[in-house]
């Protein structure tokens, strides 16, 4: 079965000139600007390699040749394998695939509609939600578990996940080096042991870097781990334009290219040939409200135009679409439609991801179907058209005839499906009839989605052993660290 | 008014797609043949060289003569506005907006009562469309129910005419009666015949019947309107799974089928007159059969039939920003957006459907400026991104350096206008501001901003003399004929 979704026509940003000078900029950057690094493993790596290192400031100056050394011994098909293989994600330039969005501190309770801190339970529900949904292809722990101990949330997190989805499950917790060691441990036993997850990763960990030009040591320390462990990687570059970033697209996407650069660097001369996807998302400051401009049209351009760099660089992208808006409803559709659409048709590989609001903090379980249905949609547009014989039906045309109808012939019916969007949340009917069934809201249809899906959907249960195992990783996490942590929570 | 320019159409057909399509459109005309119920229309295909069947009133074209009608080079077609400020240039390279037309039944403003259209709704509707940055021709979005059906057409034109100074896209005129006594109400606005021909203030849409059928009076008002010099756009409108092939190209094809067929008639009526292809090629929703019309195969045939169009060289007018559902919400949002995308991104000359509801039969003012949130938004993914020098930055990045901020650089305050979409309804808030100020909808933002708008005076209202003398062609229909 093929999975994902299939791409036909592009819509282009930009030239390749244009493309030249983004890179060249960034090289210019990190070689005479620099990149601060915090950590030190990461700093030794790139100073044996030749880069200019001040280990009393942390910089790091690159030199462009060896960030063509690296970029050449990157991967360029990565694929992040599933629980159950039907829905592998492979990132090999034809297909794009949606992932959730991920770590909201927020839930909007499905029954009580009460706004609280977020639960393990709501991080499970919304697993299997994600589980059932045919257009979100790649799983990311939604919410945090904060009603588990802190050391041990995003253990928690990733536990929820893999018992209540077969899918891939990405996550973005793997900011300090025991934290990494856990994460994988975990992911080592879904799979069915070390050697098995290696041959097909079903986790894999986003990391973001700090703009303007900066790379946290926690997070570092954890990626060259990860990278040498066979944990695919995301080097996810988010300078806001205006704030940390010039205010025009171009310059922040310099600033974040530069740093995805260095962390690929970094990682490739580590463990040549590691699964590293190019990830960004680049949502401007909105100056009257300081607000991220998440789901803004200017986040969606520049998720689009990473994605031809990346596919320049020959590397898969991974960009971020999210959306300020409150509540579901117009608003939430204008920002995940527009954000959605632009670096899609641009071909992203892999988008990040639906289902939050408030600028990927607050998790609302209908928003997750409603932007289904948007991802269907634009599943559709992008497909594009052809035209050919069968699809022309001059003959059927001419044996139908002027004034007639096509309804009962058989070419109808063997392409209806394949041809048309089959909505599942919009409500095609009349109005007499939908008044009639109750004038429901699309937001309280895919409320009603959700109950039924939670009711209905069944996902198969990882083996009891395994189930014991990872159990006892967050056990021994728990015992270790007696501390609560602050944690933040970095957005897509 | 100047539409909004397109750097990269977004290609949904290749070369040779268009080739294809044109072939097949070619050899059915040859083949099949379109209805013709028009006499005038048949006698000058038959004339031109077509096979004319008088009994089923079907004519088949030769290929030659399609070829030389089509060969003529492109032809732009400015809509011109009483406003000259407002005129829109379909010249190949900008997309223009228009609001949804001809709507029964409204949403009442106050009430949210779902009723019949009347004339104060359409004089509502076109004071709100005045309102609106990227809407540039105006149609008459409802029907006036509350006059009598022999007027009505005219009322309808005579109230928009009275309540904006855009240009007026009008879907009536279903004879050439009907179609010379619009022209003369247009000419009485515009100062004479001469003036309305040298600056048309109204435009004709005018439908066929798929498959492959031209009304004999749609086609009658199509010369008449033609011979006046008012621009007409000929509306192929075939529902693939129904009154056209399941698949989107072979639609296509009848529809270019349809419009070839009428573009031959109109050029061989009046060799000048301008012409815009019409196309809403919706598709039949099976499990409920209704018309899709806010689907994203509605948006990809809007944008393909955009490309056949310019190879045509006539402009395209194509549904934009249709949705099925009768309410504003979530539903209108998904659908509207799902199918306006492609067909802006694809360079559309001119895009309908702002502002309806119901596969465009129901009004909802809020859902106009709702409509031009999103026209907004994707204006700006359609105007890209520039790559020089001064957009790179280098100096500022090297400027600012490691950790800092962007945000006192004066190059921040000078490209934030340019670079950023400034929202209108949408707002980006924090959730606490958000709920201290009320929790308020993106569609309770746009009631306010209805209200504002209705507020407005009427730019260019008509003198009274004016309005008298459109009284008085009115009256005319009005009487029982003698």
């Amino acid at each position: 079965m093929e999975y994902g979704i299939k791409r036909g026509v592009r819509f282009e940003i930009l030239s390749k000139t244009d493309l030249e000078r983004i890179h060249a900029a960034s090289l210019h950057v990190l070689e005479k600007v620099g990149i601060r690094i915090g950590s030190a493993a990461t700093r030794k790596v790139l100073r044996d390699h030749g880069c200019v290192v001040d280990e009393a400031s942390t910089l790091v100056k690159i030199p462009p040749a060896l960030v063509k050394e690296a970029l050449g011994k990157a991967k360029r098909t990565i694929t992040l394998a599933a629980r159950d293989p039907t829905y592998d994600a492979r990132l090999d330039g034809t297909r794009s695939y949606v992932t959730a969005n991920g770590n909201g501190a927020m839930t909007v309770d499905l029954d009580s509609r009460e706004r609280r801190p977020s639960t393990k339970d709501d991080l499970e529900k919304s697993s299997r939600v994600i589980d059932y949904l045919g257009n979100v292809h790649v799983h990311w722990p939604m919410v945090s578990s904060m009603d588990q101990p802190p050391a041990t949330v995003h253990l928690h997190d990733l536990e929820g996940s893999l018992n209540n989805t077969v899918k891939h499950v990405m996550y973005e917790t793997g900011v300090t080096l025991p934290d990494a060691k856990r994460l994988t441990e975990m992911g080592y036993l879904a799979a069915g042991g070390e050697e098995e997850y290696r041959r097909r990763p079903v986790t894999s960990c986003l990391q973001c870097t700090f703009a303007p030009l900066q790379l946290d040591g926690g997070v570092m320390d954890a990626s060259l781990f990860f990278a040498r462990a066979g944990v695919p990687l995301v080097f996810f570059g988010m300078p806001q334009p205006g704030a940390t970033g010039p205010a025009t697209l171009v310059g922040s996407l310099v600033v974040g290219n530069a740093e995805v650069l260095a962390s690929l660097t970094a990682v490739q001369l580590h463990a040549p040939g590691a699964a590293v996807i190019y990830g960004m998302g680049n949502a401007p400051l909105d100056m009257r409200t300081t607000v991220r401009s998440g789901g803004s049209p200017e986040h969606a351009l520049s998720g689009a135009m990473a994605t031809e760099l990346a596919h320049w660089y020959g590397l898969p992208s991974c960009v971020g679409v999210s959306a300020t808006a409150k509540e579901p409803g117009d608003q939430a559709v204008l920002e995940y439609f527009t954000g959605l659409s632009g670096p899609l048709l641009a071909g992203a590989d892999l988008m990040c991801g639906v289902g939050l609001l408030e600028d990927s903090s607050c998790l609302y379980f209908e928003q997750i179907v409603i932007d289904d249905e948007i991802v269907g949609a634009i599943a559709r547009l992008i497909r594009g058209d052809r035209a050919d014989e069968e699809t022309l039906a001059l003959d059927l045309i001419e044996k139908v005839g002027p004034g007639r109808n096509f309804l009962a012939q058989r070419h109808t019916l063997q392409h209806v499906k394949s041809d048309h969007f089959m909505p599942n949340l919009i409500d095609r009917r009349s109005y007499e009839t939908w008044a009639a069934d109750g004038a429901k809201s699309m937001v309280v249809r895919a409320q009603e989605k959700t109950r039924w899906i939670l009711a209905n959907h069944e996902v198969p249960p990882l083996p009891a052993d395994i189930r014991k195992e990872l159990r006892g990783v967050i056990e021994t996490a728990r015992r270790s660290h007696p501390d609560a942590r602050g944690r933040g929570t970095p957005v897509a | 008014m100047t539409g909004i320019p397109i750097r990269r159409p977004y290609p949904v057909l290749t070369k040779e797609d268009i080739r294809q399509i044109h072939e097949a459109a070619a050899a059915g005309l040859e083949r099949v043949g379109v209805q013709v119920g028009s006499a005038e229309g048949r006698r000058l295909l038959r004339e031109a060289g077509a096979t004319v069947d008088e009994t089923t009133e079907v004519a088949k074209i030769p290929r030659a003569l399609v070829d030389e009608i089509v060969k003529a080079r492109k032809v732009r077609v400015v809509l011109r506005g009483r406003d000259a400020s407002q005129d829109a240039d379909l010249d190949f390279n900008h997309v223009h907006l228009c609001n949804d037309g001809t709507g029964p039944l409204t949403l009442d403003f106050e009430s949210g009562e779902r009723r019949l259209s009347t004339s104060e709704d359409l004089a509502q509707s076109a004071r709100v469309s005045n309102a609106l940055e990227n809407l540039h021709v105006f149609w008459p979005m409802v029907t006036a129910q509350d006059v009598p059906p022999s007027v009505r057409d005219y009322v309808d034109l005579k109230v928009s005419l009275m309540n904006t100074p855009k240009h007026i896209l009008y879907a009536s005129g279903a004879s050439g009666d009907q179609a010379r006594r619009l022209v003369r109400m247009a000419a009485a606005v515009a100062g004479g015949e001469k003036a309305l021909r040298r600056r048309p203030i109204i435009s004709s849409v005018q439908t066929t019947i798929a498959p492959l059928q031209h009304d004999g009076g749609m086609m009658d008002a199509a010369f008449a309107f033609g011979a006046a010099g008012v621009p007409a756009a000929i509306f192929t409108m075939p529902t693939p799974g129904a009154s056209g092939p399941v698949t989107l190209a072979g639609s296509v094809a009848v529809a270019a089928m349809e419009f070839l067929a009428a573009m031959v008639e109109c050029r061989l009526a009046n060799p000048r007159s301008p012409l815009i292809w019409g196309c809403g090629l919706a598709p039949l929703d099976m499990r409920t059969t209704t018309r899709a019309s806010g689907s994203p195969e509605h948006g990809l045939t809007g944008a393909a039939v955009t490309q056949m169009a310019h190879f045509y060289g006539v402009p395209s007018l194509v549904g934009g920003f249709d949705a099925t559902t009768s309410v504003p919400g979530t539903q209108a949002a998904i659908e509207k957006f799902s199918q306006g995308l492609s067909v802006v991104l694809g360079g559309a000359d001119l895009i309908v459907g702002l502002g309806l509801l119901e596969d465009a039969k129901t009004l909802s003012l809020e859902q106009l400026f709702i409509d031009d949130e999103m026209v907004r938004m994707i204006r700006r993914i359609a105007d890209g991104i520039v790559v020089n020098e001064e957009t790179l930055a280098l100096d500022v990045i090297e400027k600012v350096g490691i950790g800092k901020t962007f945000l006192g650089q004066r190059h921040t305050m000078q490209h934030l206008r340019e670079e950023q979409f400034i929202p209108r309804l949408i707002d980006r808030r924090s959730y606490d501001l958000w709920a201290r100020d009320g929790r308020r909808s993106l569609e309770d933002r746009a009631r306010e901003k209805v209200k504002e708008a209705l507020a407005a005076p009427v730019p260019f209202p008509l003198e009274p003399d004016v309005v008298g003398r459109l009284d008085a062609i009115i009256q005319e229909a009005a009487a029982p004929a003698a």
